[in-house]
């Protein structure tokens, strides 16, 4: 599991160009998951996309031309965590979406919600 | 522990069923360790991230403490029972009816002049020239028809500015006549006049002990500080200030006034001397408020002054101060804190107009400006004299309220600003107790939803609540406090 | 004052009934009539035209049919009570006593629930004819009565006959409050509730016992699966139709860790209920069956009744302590005790005499010798 470029595969994260490059698995991370995860750190960089290929997708986090190696790499691992909650999100989304539909309509079915016409 | 006659059945018999089924719910990482859970009706747990794993994976053990929080909060339910469903349902609707109740608030701007300079102001000028600046009868009138229209029980007209005092003449005359009117509707009816206390006098005091009118007027701090903050042209405002606040208080009763303060750089390294000027004043409320992106304030780049960093590490230090005060038994409450834990705590929610999902645009308050155009925020007012009228709803030569309520522009801001459809926002575990901003976002960002990542309002809005939740989590001490607040 | 309510206090001095009957005590001959029953303290004679007689004094030369000395445990009786006597056993039963302010109707004792602590115990047995008696019983009583009490057994088991009640009730003694206790099972489904809320009455409260915040606690209290649900289901159903109804809690071993989550479920969830009462243990019944499990001396869970009493006062519902004298209670909570122990069944000990807090206090139940709290203590001003 997890990016073939992550700290904790034993690979270092390069910051090249101001980019650090990585390749995510989408068995780990849907997209949905990842372009919400992306768009919460827009803040410390723009993330790229590739398109998905097989199970893999490229994403090339580009941080401002003022950024240390260090902060580079902080931002990387946070991302991760990041990606981790996101998925965490979706599933649980999904599995709790339909019984947040039935209480509401079962909330709303009586519910006048205009009491008077102004 | 001695057990219960053979007769009976001991606790194991009525445990739940292994497998359990998720309610739905949003966390968010509240430090290295922990997160916070919420329900979508605002109720929360504090967990671990091994903990928050289990739960989601259905693997927490049923019997458990932690099972057992869930449960009772609403963010599991298990075969033996659906209670939660049909109490959630209740809450649902106990959160949502108020907006029903549409608009309560109704600011009158009566005149923009003002003997006042302060920096930081929004909107107001310093002019003799009356008919500019000051609201028409008719339109008074006409605001007030409009009001009345509004189908909520409870009605609280503010009157605001510039200085109100300086147009006491038509204060007066919406005072009678939304009294006039009250006679048959018979309304809650309430009526607030934001002053710097300046110009009071014994006229405008009788008239207000024998209409209930309360004063929320702007005290800043210490008198250096205060009078810094609010030059006043020939004067010495801190004086007028303390010295209207006692004679408001001798003629009105204690707690018809109130202060409100206002955040300056110069504010930032002297939290504790605020909050001590407040308590030497008597007060039991104070507002530690940031500076709004908007007037003066942006004018003058008086804004550019402290980033938000700056202004949360004058609130914790405030706050604990506050803790502090408390905990020597005089009794003072922080107010954006009180807002945010009464989001947590309370069924209804706050009704702090600015912090409302759907936004408080409109359906919580209607500004109606000195020359007759209808704001649906105070906020949105201002940004209109920047040149951005925007949140605008029309004239009050051509409006009615149903056709404010119902207008096009107005529905499509408070829709598209719905915390729940806007991105990052729709899965922060903190959205039940946060709100909508267009007008802040607007004004920022130029987009009334706003890219939260990098919105000083989501800033602002995580790190107090990020704190709140820590102080009530980890100090039993400041958690007594603060519970008392709700 | 204990009071002896039911016994076979009567001894027939000639022919009687062969069938129970009710009536209504009188010690005026203006009043005679088929309800009425005289009651003789002196050596005076024997009016006619009562339905019976009781005789504290000396037996007359011919008494009446339905003539009985009365033992002189029931001495309390007196005009305006109205009493059921059964001839066959010689028993009677006040089921209303006109100078008390705590009347309880108890309508079945069938129930639903087998509560841990239940002070009357549950007994499953056809007693229909509880609620014809009580029905003859009501227009006799005074419609100046205060409040009464309806209890069981689960009185909803009743379904429309405790409708039937309650309307008598509203007609006959139309100023009279009315205090239901019941699980609330019954008023989960159906139409009960808004049969209840139909009627109108103008001073109804349903007192609906809740134990804790999740099912599985509240289920084994009450020993019934399922019964938390039905319960809150009841509640949310009673208030939708506009019936008052007030929570009990009674504080046990089994119940007081729970204390805080319970109020803290209460001041989110059931908001609108018009009361909350928290209750000390009555040391009856299941209670005394149960004496050793359940027993905790009130001052080892003050700390839970003070932290829900907070949470559910800062809520701004309606909070109130029953059944604990003041003494083991912290001062701080003293506003909230209510004297609420039944006339019949209250008493106070040695140390109350002399005691500063003793008009305000809410003394103890006659039971309470059973088992005692290290708190009690007689208190002195200053």
């Amino acid at each position: 599991m997890g990016p073939r470029a992550a700290g904790e595969s034993g690979h270092e994260l390069a910051l090249v160009d101001n980019a650090i490059d990585l390749e995510l698995d989408l068995r780990c991370y849907r997209l949905s998951a990842i372009k919400k995860a992306a768009y919460r750190f827009a803040d410390r960089f723009t993330a790229v996309l590739g398109s998905p290929a097989q199970d893999r997708i490229a994403i090339s986090l580009r941080f401002k031309s003022t950024v240390t190696e260090v902060a580079a790499r902080e931002a990387t691992r946070m991302f991760f965590q990041e990606l981790l909650d996101q998925e965490l999100r979706e599933q649980i989304a999904a599995e709790t979406d339909p019984i947040r539909t039935l209480i509401l309509a079962h909330a709303f079915s009586n519910l006048d919600l205009i009491k008077r016409e102004p | 522990m001695t057990g219960l006659h053979a007769r009976f059945r001991d606790r194991t018999a009525f445990a739940p069923r292994a497998d359990y089924r998720l309610l739905p719910f949003r966390f968010i990482r509240l430090d290295d360790q922990r997160y916070v859970v919420t329900s979508d009706v605002g109720e929360h747990v504090v967990v671990s991230r091994d903990q928050l794993i289990a739960f989601a994976r259905h693997e927490l053990p049923v019997t458990g403490a932690l099972y057992r929080e869930l449960k009772a909060k609403h963010l599991v339910f298990d075969d033996d029972s659906r209670a939660a469903l049909d109490l959630l349902a209740v809450k649902y609707r106990t959160r949502v009816a108020p907006v029903a109740n549409l608009t309560g608030l109704h600011i009158f701007v009566v005149t923009l002049r003002c003997d006042h300079s302060c920096h930081y102001c929004q909107v107001s000028r310093q002019t003799e020239d009356k008919t500019r600046f000051d609201m028409a009868r008719d339109h008074a009138d006409k605001a007030l028809a409009l009001v009345f229209e509004s189908p909520n029980p409870a009605i609280k007209i503010e009157f605001q500015g510039g200085e109100p005092l300086l147009n006491f003449g038509l204060v007066k005359h919406v005072v009678q006549e939304a009294e006039r009117r009250n006679a048959v509707q018979r309304r809650d009816l309430q009526f607030v006049i934001a002053s710097n206390l300046t110009h009071l006098d014994d006229e405008i005091l009788n008239f207000a002990r024998e209409h209930d009118i309360y004063f929320s007027t702007s005290l800043d701090g210490p008198e250096d500080l205060h009078n810094a903050n609010r030059p006043l042209r020939g004067g010495n405002s801190y004086r007028a200030a303390v010295d209207g606040i006692a004679r408001a208080r001798a003629a009105l009763g204690h707690e018809f006034v109130s202060a409100l303060m206002t955040t300056t750089p110069a504010s930032l390294p002297r939290v504790e001397d605020i909050i001590d000027e407040y308590v030497r004043l008597g007060f039991t409320s104070i507002f530690l408020r940031s500076l709004s992106p908007y007037g003066f304030a942006i004018r003058t780049r008086l804004i550019r002054g402290y980033d938000i960093a700056d202004w949360l590490g004058f609130y914790q230090r405030g706050l604990a101060h506050i803790l502090a005060v408390n905990r020597r038994g005089v009794q003072l409450r922080e107010e954006l804190t009180a807002i945010a834990l009464q989001k947590m705590f309370a069924p209804l929610g706050s009704s702090y107009v600015d912090l409302q999902s759907p936004a408080g645009i409109a359906i919580g308050a209607l500004v109606y400006n000195y020359n007759g155009k209808i704001y649906g925020s105070d906020e949105g007012r201002m940004l209109a004299e920047m040149g951005d009228d925007s949140f605008c709803l029309g004239s009050l030569d051509d409006r009615t309220f149903a056709s404010v309520m119902t207008d096009d522009a107005l529905q499509q801001i408070l829709e598209d600003s719905l915390p729940e459809s806007a991105p990052m926002c729709a899965d922060c575990g903190f959205l039940p107790w946060c709100g909508a901003d267009p007008t802040f976002h607007r004004a920022t960002q130029n987009d009334i939803v706003g890219h939260k990542a990098f919105s000083a309002f989501c800033a602002k809005q995580m790190a107090v609540l990020r704190h709140l939740v820590t102080l009530l989590e980890d100090d039993p001490d400041a958690r007594r406090v603060l519970m008392s607040w709700v | 004052m204990l009071l002896k309510l039911s016994g076979r206090g009567l001894r027939a001095l000639g022919e009687v009934s062969s069938r129970p009957f009710i009536g209504r005590i009188s010690t005026d001959v203006a009043q005679r009539g088929p309800n009425e029953i005289w009651l003789a303290r002196g050596g005076a004679g024997v009016p006619d035209g009562f339905r019976a007689y009781l005789l504290a004094g000396p037996r007359p030369v011919m008494p009446p049919r339905d003539s009985y000395a009365l033992g002189p445990e029931f001495s309390y009786l007196s005009d305006g009570d109205v009493i059921r006597i059964e001839p066959d056993r010689g028993a009677v039963h006040a089921i209303y006593r006109r100078n008390s302010r705590t009347n309880s109707l108890l309508v079945t004792e069938r129930c639903n629930n087998y509560c841990v602590m239940c002070s009357q115990p549950p007994k499953d047995r056809d007693d229909s004819w509880i609620i014809d008696d009580l029905l003859q019983a009501i227009p006799l009583m005074s419609p100046d009565t205060g409040e009464i009490g309806i209890t069981g057994g689960e009185p909803s088991l009743l379904g429309p006959r405790l409708i039937e009640l309650v309307r008598c009730l509203g007609q006959c003694l139309p100023a009279t409050a009315v205090h239901i206790l019941s699980n609330g099972r019954g008023f989960a489904t159906g139409d009960l509730a808004k049969a209840l809320a139909q009627l109108h009455h103008p001073d109804l409260m349903l007192g609906i016992p809740l134990y804790a915040d999740v099912p599985e606690h509240h289920d084994y209290v009450v020993q019934a699966r399922g019964a938390f649900d039905e319960t809150i289901r009841g509640i949310l159903n009673l208030k939708r139709h506009g019936v008052r109804v007030e929570l009990r809690f009674v504080m046990h071993a089994e119940t007081y860790e729970g204390l805080p989550a319970f109020a803290r479920f209460v001041a989110r969830n059931l908001l609108f209920v018009d009361h909350v009462a928290l209750m000390g243990l009555e040391l009856m019944g299941f209670a005394r069956t149960n004496l050793d499990a359940l027993w905790i001396d009130p001052l080892d869970y003050q700390r839970e009744l003070r932290e829900a009493v907070e949470t559910l006062h800062r809520a701004r519902l309606r909070v109130s302590i029953y059944n604990t004298p003041l003494c083991v209670l912290t001062p701080d909570l003293h506003p909230f005790a209510r004297a609420s122990i039944s006339d019949w069944k209250n008493a106070y000990m040695d140390e109350c005499d002399g005691c500063a807090l003793r008009t305000q206090c809410g003394g103890f139940f006659a039971s309470s010798t059973l088992r005692r709290s290290r708190g009690i203590a007689r208190v002195r001003l200053g």
